[in-house]
């Protein structure tokens, strides 16, 4: 699979390839599946030779993993000794682009059991429901720029409290543990037991209900972290507006009888909903105060694997130098991607890993981190509870002020018990 | 040439007894006690004069030797007593040169010497003592009863500056060299001055206790005065005692190890390059290759041959797991490049369980491939190390776009030999500034500063003429291009263009001279080779000379680039072999400098961790991950601190016949001053009235009692390290010999981190200058120019302590300054140590 971010529309279901390459290796045929999406920068000859040098070095006992050029980073990786993706991307890092291999890789999974591909080796089958995922992938290479993958995308609202005991009413009535209200695919509340799910389940479930056209659905799916073999039915109910009702459960009962049940449980906050898709683009309650100074917020949750992304509407961008609402998030995304993300990884690793006989004992942390850029500053602070917020700031703010209004705006978020951010 | 001097030395304390110094024929007596390959040629006469080093340059006209004795003998060695006995061993260098001049005035060899001897106003000096020199065998016996001699002769003082500058009092005056006995009062006589009135008196031997001048007892502390009280020629009265007591020194020497060429050294690389003690970490994995390096050429004609792509391959192909897929790196380079245009820079693989990092780096038809495993290098390392190697390929090769000859081969087999060493050695641990391709410099106090640079331009000049009454006939052979002196691995002084300093520092890096010098005991290394240049018009050679700690670099410039058609009909360059007249005046200025006491301040400069200061532990995180060895190094240089400087401050009185050794104070204060010049009796010829040697003692205690600075305001002090990199000159200011605790660690990974990002910041602005370019395109370059991360460590007891690392970016002139600081401080205290840049000197 070839992924490049800035593709633009293309019609991935008519110029999909794939291909079936057998190789030797000490004597054992390898069987593996290519799949390639075109784009204009890399020629089918070209990845065609990417995947023939990898399937070489793999007939040679080596494998093949990344290759960092000038300003593309390309990747491989291989699924059950099956399917090999290939990446290529340019200004991202190359931890986003395992992540991407990874949900691409699982939204396979979605339809096709792991047993088929890992046993039977069912190349065919994959081929087939390329229809059914193809557009998954094809709306993940677009979330590669505008979301971070390895966290659920939610909305901060007020109300969300408010919805929660909605949600969990119609959770014990129903008899399913795996509940959630997303609004313009934002979570806006979810049940403990959907919270439970990898969220790779979750994204990949997401994504599948928003690449639907209609907004009714009712699709058989295998859980691709959870429960890879045994199917299960993923069903959506609009409820009001983009409101939508996510369940999970098995085969019974049918689908107009959840969809009385929920229209039943919900009738009565529909307004609710309502304002909840209203502060969309912000995201964020307007009851909180934010200080003038920031231009926007990204607060992630490590052990929910959640997040929440808004850019402060009441900074009024006026002056030549302010940049657009789209810009703010691309910043404060490209400072998660570029130097929080990374950088505890790469601390922590360097430290307690390489370095072999250094020591285990000592814990090394990454607490706070920031940019400093002629246009603007970011400051990311985390805290015990597993939050951390990433704050993007104007240029004008004292560097060691940045700190107390981080942290000032993470407690007000944290402690503000109407949205929910803290269960 | 030390082991030069202490073979002749040697010999001469041989033959002691019989009183054989004066006369050159007999001081080969005892030439080969130590190395059956030493060359000295036992006659001595100019025209026979051969340097220890002289028959081993190579066919080419390079050379490569080194004498150096292991540094994990019991005695802390490289440190301040050592260096003393090495200076001591100097010491009968300078008057062997001095005698063959007079001997054989005639040679042309001698005149050679004798422009290097220069006779200049360098008439204090300190460490001219021929004391127990480390390899001498001869024990010295001392008391107080012996038969007592008295010599009557005539001393002038006018000769006082006839023997140049290295002559002390003693010598001029009297033709008797001296030395302390250890006990640090009494003075011995350890020679005599060549056809001097007392050389040809039998009576007094070498190893007498030199008691009194006209019935005034001298010793090691009033030598000086006394003699200075001579203004006019006077009959005066020598007072000698034979020594009979029974005391016995028997000098602590360890074996001396000999290396004749690149080639043997490389192979012993893995002994010479590391830290005495082995420890666990190096255990290789059966099936693990530390690190490869091929040479693939991209045109090859004939493909039924197999592996005619390989240029150069190591290890050789069996043991190389990388070997068989190389096939994968061509390809991906070249479709790298024709698609997507953009160079490959690094690739991952694994192979039976073990990770590695492939670099890449192209020149026109050849594909250099230089990977090691995970273990060893992370990839933002490895990157930085190729560039390393590339810049050495383009010093030595001028790139890999070469004809590959055998010999060709074999160096960068060698080369592969020592990084792999170094690779081992250094496991584990980060080593951000140490890699980065610009030099460490230790700015000395100014003093020391100026004088380096004075001892240098002095060497660089090579104005010889002034220093010498005869004319010259002669043509002079090279021009100096440049020269840079080396502490360890720091850079003291440079002359040299940013370029070409890059390059030889790149050069002693991936030689691994750098970590040769710090870890063993080198008693002498000459290296000489001939690198291109863009130069039509002269050929260009490295010198590069080490005695103990210290290295002088030098480039050489020579203007004849004579041709000769060889057998085949080809025009072959003629080969410049090392010029012996050059290095033995690099091997001078060396010495020179070592006297003046530059070594030791700089080892106790760089411990005493005061200009600027920085907090060298915190409570509490004193972890075990530090390396032992490097702290307890440091420990004992320390406490080392004490005894070499009171050898030093022993020395310096002992010997120097100062004439003015009183000024020396006021000569620290205001050495600019003109005062400076008038006690000099022919001050006009001196460019560099600059004595070394008694700044020496000044130097060391000033450094004790020195006001430590900080760089961030406030009471405390609150810096843990910091990385200044100035790009435009090419170096790197930061705390050296910084035991790696795990705030180091720490800091070094995080400024790999922050690096990458300041480099991307440039690489956008470069883009922004493009007009044609548009910038947007990539949204992930932000023009960052700081970048802070904070960083909490939590040892086993459960302590913990955070702390900030923060890297900023300035423009005009590019700089990158990385600081190290405590957590819990108001961050404007700081903005203080952003302003290091500042400080270039010590």
């Amino acid at each position: 699979m070839l992924i490049t971010n800035d593709h633009t529309q293309l019609d991935f279901h008519s110029s999909m390839e794939a291909i079936t390459t057998p190789f030797r290796s000490a004597g054992k045929p390898i069987k593996s599946l290519f799949v390639w999406l075109p784009a204009p920068e890399l020629p089918f000859s070209t990845v065609a030779s990417l995947n023939g040098t990898h399937m070489f070095c793999k007939s040679q006992g080596v494998q093949l993993k990344s290759t960092h050029t000038d300003d593309w980073i390309l990747v491989w990786k291989d699924y059950e000794n099956t399917v090999t993706l290939i990446a290529a991307g340019k200004g991202i890092t190359e931890k986003m682009l395992w992540t991407l291999l990874d949900l691409v890789f699982n939204s396979f999974l979605l339809f096709v059991s792991l047993e088929e591909i890992q046993i039977h080796k069912n190349f065919d089958r994959i081929k087939r429901e390329a229809k059914s995922y193809m557009p998954i992938v094809d709306k993940l290479l677009d979330y590669c720029e505008s979301e971070l993958l390895g966290y659920s995308d939610c909305v901060l609202a007020n109300e969300n409290a408010q919805v929660l005991t909605r949600l969990t009413e119609f959770s014990v009535q129903f008899g399913s543990l795996f509940c959630a209200v997303v609004v313009n695919q934002k979570l806006a509340a979810a049940t403990e037991g959907w919270w439970d799910l990898d969220v790779v389940d979750r994204k990949l479930l997401i994504l599948l209900m928003s690449v639907s056209n209609t907004s009714q659905k009712d699709v058989p799916v295998f859980l691709p972290k959870r429960s890879s073999s045994v199917a299960y039915r993923f069903i959506a109910i609009p409820l009001m507006g983009t409101a939508t009702l996510c369940v999970i459960c098995g085969a019974e009962p049918a689908y107009h009888e959840i969809a009385a049940l929920a229209q039943q449980t919900f009738k009565n906050d529909l307004d609710i909903l309502e304002s909840i898709d209203r502060s969309m683009p912000r995201n964020f309650p307007e009851s909180l105060e934010i200080d003038p100074n920031i231009l926007g917020v990204l607060l992630i949750n490590k052990n929910y694997k959640k997040y929440v992304i808004s850019r402060n509407l009441q900074q009024n961008s006026s002056g030549k130098r302010s940049m657009s609402g789209s810009h703010r998030l691309d910043i404060l995304r490209t400072f998660y991607n570029h130097a929080v993300d990374i950088i505890e990884e790469f601390i922590a690793d360097a430290s307690n890993g390489s370095s072999g006989n250094s020591d285990k004992s000592a814990k090394t942390n990454v607490l706070e981190s920031y940019w400093c850029s002629e246009y603007h500053k970011c400051h990311a602070l985390s805290d015990e509870n597993d939050n951390l917020i990433c704050v993007l700031y104007v240029a004008s703010v004292p560097t060691y002020t940045m700190r107390l209004i981080t942290q000032k705006t993470l407690a007000m978020i944290v402690q503000e018990k109407t949205v929910c951010w803290q269960y | 040439m030390a082991s030069h001097e202490n073979e002749t030395l040697l010999a001469r304390k041989s033959s002691a007894q019989t009183r054989s110094s004066s006369s050159p024929e007999e001081w080969g007596e005892g030439s080969s006690s130590y190395s059956s390959n030493s060359s000295y040629s036992g006659t001595c006469s100019d025209d026979s004069y051969i340097a220890n080093w002289e028959n081993h340059v190579g066919q080419d006209g390079t050379l490569f030797y080194a004498e150096y004795s292991y540094h994990g003998a019991p005695k802390i060695s490289a440190s301040g007593e050592n260096a003393l006995n090495v200076m001591k061993g100097d010491f009968s260098r300078a008057s062997t040169r001095r005698s063959s001049k007079k001997t054989n005035a005639s040679s042309k060899l001698s005149r050679l010497i004798g422009k290097a001897d220069p006779k200049k106003d360098e008439p204090h000096r300190s460490g001219q003592s021929h004391g127990a020199g480390e390899t001498s065998k001869v024990t010295f016996s001392e008391g107080t009863q012996g038969e007592v001699k008295e010599v009557e002769m005539f001393i002038n003082p006018e000769n006082r500056f006839k023997y140049g500058r290295r002559a002390t009092a003693s010598e001029s005056m009297m033709g008797i060299s001296t030395c302390p006995f250890p006990d640090g009062n009494r003075i011995m006589v350890a020679g005599f001055v060549a056809n001097s009135e007392i050389g040809n008196e039998k009576s007094v031997k070498v190893g007498d206790w030199f008691k009194a001048i006209n019935n005034m007892e001298i010793t090691v502390q009033n030598l000086d005065e006394v003699l200075n009280q001579f203004t006019r020629p006077v009959k005066v009265v020598l007072k000698f005692q034979r020594i009979s007591g029974e005391e016995q020194i028997t000098p602590n020497f360890n074996t001396i190890h000999q290396i004749a060429n690149f080639e043997s050294y490389a192979k012993q690389a893995s002994e010479l390059l590391v830290a005495a003690q082995p420890d666990q970490r190096n255990n290789q994995a059966p099936n693990e290759m530390v690190m490869s390096m091929m040479i693939l050429t991209l045109e090859f004609s004939d493909a039924d041959i197999e592996a005619n792509d390989v240029v150069f391959c190591y290890p050789e192909k069996e043991e190389n797991v990388l070997f068989g897929v190389r096939g994968s790196f061509l390809t991906l380079n070249s479709i790298l490049k024709s698609e997507l245009r953009s160079e490959p820079i690094t690739s991952s693989v694994v192979s039976d369980g073990h990770e590695y990092h492939i670099c890449y780096h192209s020149y026109n038809k050849i594909l250099l491939l230089y990977a090691v495993s995970s273990k060893y290098s992370t990839l933002k390392e490895l990157t930085l190390r190729t560039q390393e190697l590339v810049q050495y390929f383009q010093f030595l090769y001028l790139g890999l776009d070469i004809a590959f000859s055998d010999t060709i081969r074999n160096e960068i087999r060698y080369v592969c030999e020592i990084l792999k060493a170094q690779l081992i050695e250094n496991r584990g641990l980060p080593r951000f500034e140490t890699i980065l391709q610009e030099s460490h410099l230790i700015p000395l106090p100014k003093e020391a500063q100026l004088r380096i640079y004075d001892a240098i331009s002095e060497m660089e000049a090579m104005d010889y003429r002034e220093w010498n009454d005869e004319p010259l006939n002669s043509h002079r052979e090279f021009f100096i291009f440049g020269s840079v002196l080396y502490f360890k691995s720091y850079l003291l002084a440079s002359h040299l263009p940013v370029a070409q300093l890059a390059g030889l520092e790149s050069f002693l890096r991936c030689r691994g001279i750098f970590s040769f010098i710090e870890k063993q005991n080198v008693r002498d290394l000459v290296l000489w080779q001939e690198i291109p240049m863009m130069s039509t018009t002269s050929r260009f050679f490295i010198a590069i000379s080490s005695r103990n700690q210290l290295l002088l670099a030098t480039i050489l410039q020579s203007f004849t680039s004579e041709q000769r058609i060889s057998e085949s009909g080809t025009i072959e360059e003629k080969v410049i072999g090392p010029s012996l007249f050059y290095i033995e005046e690099i091997q001078e200025t060396l010495d020179h400098l070592r006297h003046g006491g530059i070594e030791a301040l700089a080892r106790v400069w760089m411990t005493s961790n005061k200009r600027p200061e920085v907090v060298l532990s915190p409570s509490g995180l004193q972890s075990k991950n530090m390396v032992p060895s490097k702290r307890t190094e440091v420990i004992s240089i320390l406490k080392h601190r004490a005894t070499s400087s009171d050898d030093v401050r022993v020395e310096s009185s002992a010997g120097g016949s100062s004439v003015q050794s009183e000024d020396s104070n006021q000569k620290m204060e205001d050495c600019d001053s003109d005062s400076d010049w008038d006690g000099f009796p022919d001050s006009h010829k001196s460019s560099s009235g600059f004595d070394m040697s008694e700044m020496k003692d000044s130097f060391l205690k000033e450094v004790s009692d020195i006001v430590p600075s900080k760089i961030s305001a406030g009471k405390e002090n609150v810096i843990y390290h910091y990385v200044h990199l100035d790009v435009g000159t090419g170096m790197i200011l930061s705390p050296p010999e910084i035991g790696m605790d795990a705030i180091v660690k720490n800091f070094r990974n995080a400024c790999y981190l922050i690096h990458g990002v300041l480099q991307n910041t440039k690489k956008f602005r470069r883009l922004l200058a493009q007009e044609s370019v548009k910038p947007n395109t990539h949204k992930s370059l932000v023009a960052i120019k700081e970048h802070g991360i904070l960083i909490s460590i939590k040892n086993e007891s459960g302590t913990e302590s955070s702390f900030w690392v923060v890297g900023r970016l300035f423009t005009s002139p590019t700089r990158e300054l990385y600081v190290c600081h405590r957590a819990d401080i108001p961050q404007n205290l700081v903005e203080i140590a952003f302003r290091l840049s500042f400080i270039t000197a010590g």
